[in-house]
């Protein structure tokens, strides 16, 4: 009897498998879920009021000598070569005159449901070697459009925590995929192929984030009055938190502690 | 018969089918150079193996399809010979001469041609650049020991996509010169080189076509292969590493460039290409 | 199949049928309708790779269907048409029994190969998609379940599916030897089995011996993809940046593991093959066949030896160099008593008095796929000419040679010349040299030209060869492409010839080629029971052709005369 036991418990929990999967598959337009996320929080999406909504800015900032960014090797692929005649360097320390570029500024905790998408759908481009932006924010649900602008193959390769991996071969300049992210997390893109090649896409609840520029600014609008923890992450930097109330209508400067040469 | 008599000519178009594509074989051979150009000592050797079993067995090949072809076209002629038993000595003959021949034809080639090159490939000799390479989805890298000779140690902690793809330990002193090269495999031409292949993910294969060499690189464990560059590479002409083992979908992708450059400047590159602890 | 006295009720006749006949004609049709997604698969990535510009499918898409090509051919086509088809068909008849010794294990093992098929099929639409590994799903690529395209439950389908086909094929193979051992008919000793059934007990007891391996490594690597045991996966592994908990594992044991069936596997498949070559070139040739007794010591021999050869799949895989030596020792030995068989099969042609019919036609181009597939293990199998062809299109070439055009021509060889015996017809002669001519010229042809690709070095499973060194060989893509589309688009005549013929070809009586094994002493096709009254009982030697004082007469096997 137990020669055939393994095999037919092997059938039964691959038909179980076979339907569990296909049921995943039919779960959402890419076959998103996410598995063990904290639940979003629920209700209907609420419209986020710019006209009333508060404003919060500020400036993130570096005291001292910033860590400085390595060249990269690329003479193995002709193509990235070709893009770059002086070369690239990695991108993680982005801070001129002491202002810091590519953090991600979002509110983090105080707000009551979710609330709908401001921007349209955002989009992550692959061009010369490089994804471009190399961070950028969005809203749990919306469709980010993934392309590539390179003649060259480049693998966007999505590895979040709590929402699904996934790792798509773009082939050719023009291709392109959308992928929709249903939990809130900051989700780090890769290209296997040009391993140098990295992004990181901060997925939320809501639409009150911005990810500063070069000169380290950031404003976010609409946000209704009340108490907020604000947060700023960045990927080489430590999250660092500020408390912050508004008013209806109120523009309200926010200054984060600024991070330090260690 | 009436069915034999339909198919008689069936039957000489099959025989002299099949005897053309014997011959087409062998011809398809030797009418063009197959093989990729010979860019290592080794290259040689291998290519001495293959051409002999591509005589030994497309004349054993040619040979058995044109007695195909012969039996049956002899055996469409009315009351041809009739069939007779072979005698136990024609069929102790017919068995004892294939086995002879073909035990002869392949383990004399393997041993006498073949051995040698196999002992070379995997023989480190005394005097060898050793040379690492890694493979990881879907990239090769290559380090070298720097001045020093010294491996520096890895911390899989330390790993950076962008500027550690080794994971290099920077608190190793002996890992500061060590040269790290992505994607371009820098040799000295005439000087035997031993690679050390490894693997950080899946199964990749090592595979440089004009060296005529491959081998696996295993996660979890070191592969090794020892060859001889014959000559510098002309400028912008590099040889081609291309992975032989599938690792996924861009497994079409994962390649890197060899560069054969003569002693001195190989010499000269070593000295000025940048160390991990630069 | 047969219309009398059977058991009534769609469910019994055809669901719970245990009739070894019927059972091997739903067998044949399984295979029919996997070949027509194995195929399907292979035009779908054929075209990718003659046309690359054109985009036909995407790189997750190219390795999943190379992967399930190789797959769903071998296993759920070949093995399921040529061994367990045939197989069930013809082994009760030619030992003279009334059905398989096991009648229940028939329909159990059949929807267990369903099963497993069903299994494959939907693994193309479970989250990720189907197993992009390989047929050989090495790990850690396979292990991993952040490892890429199809890693993420097709992998785990493709090893329950494959858990299927390995019930399916025990089931089967314990039938097969059981039957041949101890259901043959009074007077039929081992040495006057047909040859046919002798390779079919021979793959048999080989298949046996070596599939439980496979078994082993395919549960381990299920426990390593879901119960986060690392059998197959040793530490410090990083895959995309992230470093892995495992720790201890052995890729090299999973290829170890799988070569030691995957090998035999090969002669599985091929020796059936070529015994129904011998039993057809007898029957057609009007002569005994050459060598019977040096026959069954080679098919012994390459079957000993079979089990010796597993790693000259693993000449560069990293295991150790004295054994890549011993091991291509082993396997250059095998071709010793592959020598003997393709000789035979030859001698056996001399002062023949062919008919050329289907089944004949089938069985030369064997002879001949036979010597051009040896030819090319030759070169693998010598580790130093190895170093430069494993995983080239040489190595593609070689295989489909032998597990592809042998086996196939030994199935249709084996399907034009039982054909009687499942629907009392006989199959169309002009459609079949139909099929025939352009089967052979384009499967010759694609595979041939595959060799002198991988001689140039061209590797295997690349999506495409358009940024590489590999332009001269990679232009011959396109016309390996149409040929290849030329040779499958024949087989749908075959298909229509099967089915038609089936229902509305001649009429054939108990005897239709004048053949002297056992099946052909009883009707077309035989009831249940397969004989009427008694069992016939075995007085001579299988092959009793060229009898009578002109040479021209032929002796049943169980009938007393002849020499």
């Amino acid at each position: 009897m137990l020669r055939f036991a393994t095999p037919a418990v092997l059938a039964v929990v691959s038909i179980l498998c076979a339907g569990c999967g296909d049921s995943k598959k039919g779960g959402g337009p890419t076959g998103g879920t996410g598995k063990d996320s904290e639940p979003a929080p629920a209700g209907p999406a609420k419209k986020a009021d710019l006209e009333n909504g508060a404003i919060v800015k500020g400036v993130i900032r570096f005291e001292g000598t910033p860590p400085q960014d390595k060249a990269l090797q690329i003479d193995g692929d002709d193509f990235c070569r070709k893009q770059h005649g002086e070369g690239m360097k990695s991108e993680y320390y982005l801070v001129k005159d002491g202002k810091v570029a590519n953090c991600l500024v979002y509110i983090k905790d105080g707000l009551q449901g979710r609330y709908e998408a401001i921007a349209g759908n955002p989009e992550l481009d692959q061009k010369g070697c490089r994804y471009d932006p190399h961070v950028l924010g969005m809203v749990a649900g919306q469709a980010l459009l993934i392309k590539s602008s390179d003649a060259t193959g480049h693998n966007v390769h999505a590895i979040p925590k709590k929402n699904d991996e996934f790792n798509i071969m773009l082939t050719k300049a023009g291709d392109q995929i959308t992928h929709a992210f249903r939990s809130a997390e900051i989700v780090p893109f890769k290209c296997d192929i040009h391993n140098w090649m990295s992004a990181w896409v901060g997925v939320f609840n809501h639409p009150f984030f911005a990810v500063t520029g070069e000169d380290g600014a950031f404003e976010i609008r609409g946000i209704p009055p009340g108490k907020y923890t604000l947060e700023v992450w960045h990927e080489k930097f430590r999250v660092q938190r500020v408390e912050v109330e508004v008013k209806e209508k109120e523009t309200k400067s926010v200054e984060f502690p600024a991070y330090k040469a260690e | 018969m009436r069915r034999g008599e339909r198919g008689a000519a069936g039957g000489l178009v099959l025989a002299l089918f099949l005897a053309a594509i014997a011959v087409a074989v062998v011809a398809l051979w030797f009418w063009r150079g197959w093989l990729p150009p010979q860019a290592s000592e080794q290259a040689r050797g291998v290519d001495r193996v293959i051409s002999y079993i591509a005589a030994a067995a497309g004349l054993i090949l040619v040979g058995g399809h044109f007695v195909l072809a012969r039996f049956v076209l002899a055996s469409r002629r009315e009351g041809g010979p009739a069939y007779r038993p072979a005698g136990r000595r024609a069929e102790l003959l017919l068995s004892v001469i294939p086995v002879a021949v073909m035990v002869a034809v392949t383990e004399v080639g393997t041993m006498v041609l073949g051995a040698p090159v196999w002992k070379d490939v995997h023989t480190r000799q005394p005097g060898d650049l050793e040379v690492e390479i890694t493979g990881m989805q879907y990239e090769w890298l290559a380090r070298y020991p720097g001045g020093d000779g010294q491996w520096g140690r890895r911390d899989i902690e330390e790993f950076d996509g962008a500027i550690n793809p080794l994971a290099l330990d920077p608190r190793d002193r002996a890992g500061k010169d060590d040269i790290v090269s992505r994607g371009v495999i820098v040799l000295p031409a005439g000087r035997g080189v031993w690679f050390s292949i490894r693997s950080w993910d899946v199964l990749h294969g090592f595979n440089v076509p004009a060296f005529r060499l491959k081998q696996d690189a295993v996660p979890g464990m070191v592969t090794h292969l020892r060859l001889v560059p014959s000559a510098p590479t002309p400028p912008g002409a590099p040889l081609e590493v291309a992975c032989a083992e599938l690792c996924s979908s861009g497994h079409y992708r994962m390649k890197a460039k060899v560069i054969v450059l003569s002693p001195e400047d190989y010499a000269k590159w070593l000295e000025t290409a940048p160390r991990f602890g630069d | 199949m047969s219309a009398d006295a059977g058991p009534r009720g769609f469910l019994r006749r055809f669901v719970f049928c245990s009739d070894h006949k019927a059972i091997g004609v739903q067998y044949l049709v399984l295979a029919m309708a996997m070949s027509v997604v194995g195929v399907g698969l292979s035009f779908w990535f054929r075209a990718q790779l003659a046309w690359p510009g054109a985009q036909i499918m995407t790189p997750e898409q190219y390795v999943m269907a190379v992967t399930m090509h190789g797959t769903i051919m071998i296993f759920f086509v070949v093995s399921a048409a040529l061994w367990s088809g045939l197989g069930s068909l013809v082994v009760p008849l030619q030992v003279g029994a009334r059905g398989m010794a096991f009648p229940v294990l028939g329909p159990v093992g059949f929807w267990t190969n369903v099963a497993g098929a069903a299994v494959m099929v939907a693994s193309f639409f479970v989250e990720g998609g189907a197993s992009a590994g390989g047929w050989t799903a090495y790990p850690p690529l396979s292990a991993l379940r952040n490892s890429g395209a199809g890693a993420l439950w097709g992998t785990t389908l493709w090893i329950l599916g494959m858990a299927l086909f390995i019930v399916s094929f025990t089931m089967g193979a314990l039938n097969v030897v059981a039957t041949v051992l101890n259901g043959r008919t009074r007077g039929l000793t081992l040495m006057r089995l047909p040859l046919a059934t002798w390779t079919w007990l021979v793959s048999a007891v080989l298949g046996l011996f070596s599939f439980p391996a496979l078994t082993a490594a395919a549960i381990l690597l299920l426990l390593d993809r879901h119960a986060g045991t690392s059998f197959f996966l040793p530490s410090g592994l990083l895959v995309s940046g992230r470093p892995m908990p495992n720790a201890g594992g052995a890729p090299l044991l999973f290829q170890h593991l799988f070569w030691f069936l995957g090998h035999p596997e090969v002669y599985v498949l091929v020796l059936p093959a070529v015994g129904i070559a011998f039993d057809v070139l007898a029957a057609f040739g009007r002569r005994p066949v050459h060598g019977y007794r040096t026959t069954v010591w080679a098919l012994l021999a390459i079957a000993l030896l079979g089990m010796l050869v597993w790693g000259h799949h693993m000449f560069v895989s990293g295991m150790n160099p004295f054994l890549g030596t011993a091991f291509s020792v082993t396997t250059l030995l095998i071709t010793a008593p592959f020598a003997l068989l393709g000789v035979n099969l030859l001698a056996s042609l001399w002062r023949s008095r062919i008919r050329f019919s289907t089944p004949m036609m089938f069985a030369l181009a064997l002879i001949s796929a036979v010597g051009a597939g040896g030819v090319g293990g030759l070169f693998l199998a010598t580790s130093a000419a190895n170093l430069h062809l494993h995983d080239t299109y040489f190595v593609v070439g070689h295989f489909h040679l032998m597990i592809g055009v042998v086996t196939l021509m030994g199935t249709f060889a084996g399907v034009y010349y039982w054909f009687p015996k499942m629907f009392g017809r006989t199959m169309n002669e002009t459609l079949g040299r139909i099929h025939f001519w352009p089967t052979v010229s384009g499967a010759f042809a694609v595979f041939v030209l595959h060799h002198f690709q991988g001689l140039g070095g061209l590797t295997r499973r690349y999506y495409e060869h358009t940024q590489d060194v590999f332009q001269g060989p990679a232009s011959l893509h396109p016309a390996v492409t149409l040929l290849a589309y030329v040779a499958g688009a024949a087989q749908l005549v075959f298909l229509v010839n099967f089915a038609w013929s089936a229902f509305a070809g001649p009429k054939a009586g108990g005897n239709p080629w004048e053949a002297t094994t056992l099946e052909w002493t009883t009707a077309s096709p035989p009831g249940r029971g397969n004989w009427e009254g008694e069992l016939p009982e075995v007085v001579g030697e299988p092959y009793g052709y060229a009898e009578g004082p002109d040479g021209t007469g032929f002796r049943m096997q169980n009938a007393e005369g002849g020499r």
